[in-house]
C-alpha cells in the first residue's frame, strides 16, 4: 500500500521483514501481538515536527521508514542538531519513561512512517512484558552509545573536513550494501553544520576541499563516494 | 541496613541496591589512578562510591580519552553494562583512593528484571543517564561552534 508520501507503508510489525534486525520492535509471540494491537502507524512528509523540546511527552515513536533529526536550541536561538535517527529507533522514549518533558526536537528530513505508542498504553506494555523492558533498556543504552560516539568525534578535535568525512563513512556503513557508495544527502549545508558544531560555512569549503581531493563528488542531492580508502585515510580512521 | 558511615542515595537504583540484603556485595579499595575497569571489557560488576571520586572516561584514538563525568558519593558506575549484558562502554579511573561497594553484574541484571516496579526504576536510570550523554554532546557542538579555533 503507497501513501501520499511515496512510501510502502507497512501495515503490520508481524509481517515487518525488518523487524529481526531491529533493536526495540523485535519482539515476540503474544508481546508482538500486542504491540501490534496497541500502535498505530502514521506517515509525514518531510520538514514534519513529530514534537519539541519542552513538550509533554503523549506516545512513544518507532521510526518504521525515513530519517528524522533529533535537535536542542539553545537560549539565543542556536539549533544543535544531536544525531540523525535512522529505522528502527525508538523516539520519545527516555521522556515516556522518565515522565519528563522532551529534552530534543524531532524532525523528519525525508517522507517517514512512524509506529505510535500512547504513553499510558506503553507504560502499562513495559510492565506487563519483561521482553519489552529488556529490549526498552537495549535502546536506552543505544542512545547512550551513539552520545558517546559522537563525543568520541568530536573529541579527536579534527578538522572540519575530516569530521565531514568520518560522517559520509559511517552513513556509508550504515547504508543498504546496494547503495552503499551513492548516498542520499537529506541535510542542508546549514543543517550539516548544526550537525558537527560548526558554520554553514566551514561546511561549505569542507565540502569543496574534499570534492578537490577527487575524495566525493556531489550532484544535486546525491553524495558519491570515489575513493572510499582514501577517505578513511583522510579521515584517519 | 547501611553500614556504618553509608549515607542513604537519593538514587533509587543504588538504594534499592544497597537496602536489599540479599544482593551480595563487597568492598573493594582503589588508590588514586588506579583503574577500576576499561572500556571494551566484560561488565562482570556494578559498583557504589562509598568514599572518593571516579573519573569515568571515553576512549579516543591516539591515545586521548574525554572526562565523561566524575562520580561521587552514592553514585552507581557500570549499571548501564549490567542491564544490557554488555561490556563497560567507558574507562574508571579512582581519582583518589576511593572505597566502593562491588556487586556482581548478573545478580543486579537479576535483581531489577526480578519485578517490573524495580525494572521501570532502572529504566528511569537508564533514561536520565542517556538524556545526560545528550546534553553533553549538544554542549560540545556548541562549544565547538563558539570555539572553532579548539577544532584543527
Amino acid at each position: 500500500m503507497s501513501s501520499p508520501y511515496e512510501l510502502r507503508i507497512i501495515e503490520s510489525c508481524a509481517t515487518c521483514k525488518l523487524r529481526e534486525d531491529r533493536l526495540f520492535c523485535n519482539l515476540h509471540g503474544e508481546a508482538l501481538a500486542e504491540l501490534d494491537r496497541l500502535k498505530f502507524s502514521t506517515s509525514y512528509p518531510a520538514d514534519a515536527v513529530l514534537f519539541r523540546e519542552g513538550d509533554a511527552p503523549q506516545a512513544v515513536m518507532v521510526l518504521c521508514q525515513g530519517k528524522v533529526k533529533l535537535s536542542v536550541a539553545s537560549s539565543d536561538g542556536k539549533v544543535v542538531i544531536l544525531n540523525i535517527a535512522e529505522p528502527g529507533e525508538v523516539l520519545g522514549l527516555s521522556s515516556v519513561i522518565s515522565g519528563h518533558p522532551h529534552e530534543t526536537t524531532a524532525e523528519t528530513v525525508e517522507p517517514a512512517q512512524v509506529t505510535v505508542i500512547r504513553h499510558d498504553d506503553f507504560l502499562k506494555f513495559l510492565q506487563r512484558f519483561p521482553e519489552v523492558s529488556v529490549h526498552a533498556a537495549r535502546e536506552l543504552s543505544e542512545v547512550h552509545n551513539r552520545a558517546c560516539a559522537e563525543l568520541r568525534l568530536l573529541g579527536l578535535a579534527q578538522s572540519v573536513p575530516q569530521k565531514l568525512a568520518v560522517l559520509f563513512l559511517q552513513w556509508n556503513e550504515k547504508a543498504p550494501a546496494n547503495l552503499r557508495g551513492r548516498l542520499k544527502l537529506s541535510l542542508t549545508q546549514e543543517e550539516l553544520g548544526q550537525l558537527l558544531g560548526t558554520s554553514r560555512e566551514s561546511i561549505a569549503r569542507a565540502l569543496s576541499q574534499l570534492r578537490h581531493r577527487k575524495l566525493i563528488s556531489v550532484q544535486g542531492a546525491t553524495l558519491q563516494i570515489l575513493d572510499e580508502p582514501h577517505l578513511r585515510e583522510f579521515a584517519g580512521v | 541496613m547501611p553500614r556504618d558511615g553509608e549515607r542513604r542515595s537519593a538514587n533509587p537504583v543504588v538504594a534499592g541496591m544497597l537496602d536489599d540484603s540479599a544482593l551480595r556485595r563487597e568492598t573493594s579499595r582503589f588508590s588514586a589512578g588506579e583503574r577500576i575497569f576499561t572500556e571494551g571489557e566484560p561488565g562482570r560488576s556494578v559498583y557504589v562510591v562509598r568514599s572518593g571520586r571516579v573519573e569515568l572516561l571515553l576512549d579516543c584514538a591516539r591515545h586521548r580519552a574525554i572526562r565523561i563525568h566524575l562520580a561521587g558519593l552514592g553514585e552507581v558506575i557500570g549499571f548501564v553494562s549490567a542491564m544490557t549484558r554488555a561490556p563497560y562502554n567507558k574507562t574508571a579511573v579512582a581519582l583518589e583512593d576511593t572505597v566502593l561497594d562491588r556487586f556482581n553484574a548478573n545478580d543486579v541484571a537479576r535483581f531489577f528484571a526480578e519485578q517490573p516496579d524495580r525494572h521501570l526504576e532502572a529504566l528511569r536510570f537508564l533514561s536520565a543517564d542517556a538524556n545526560a550523554m545528550r546534553r553533553l554532546v549538544a554542549d560540545a557542538k556548541r562549544d565547538q561552534h563558539a570555539h572553532p579555533s579548539h577544532t584543527r
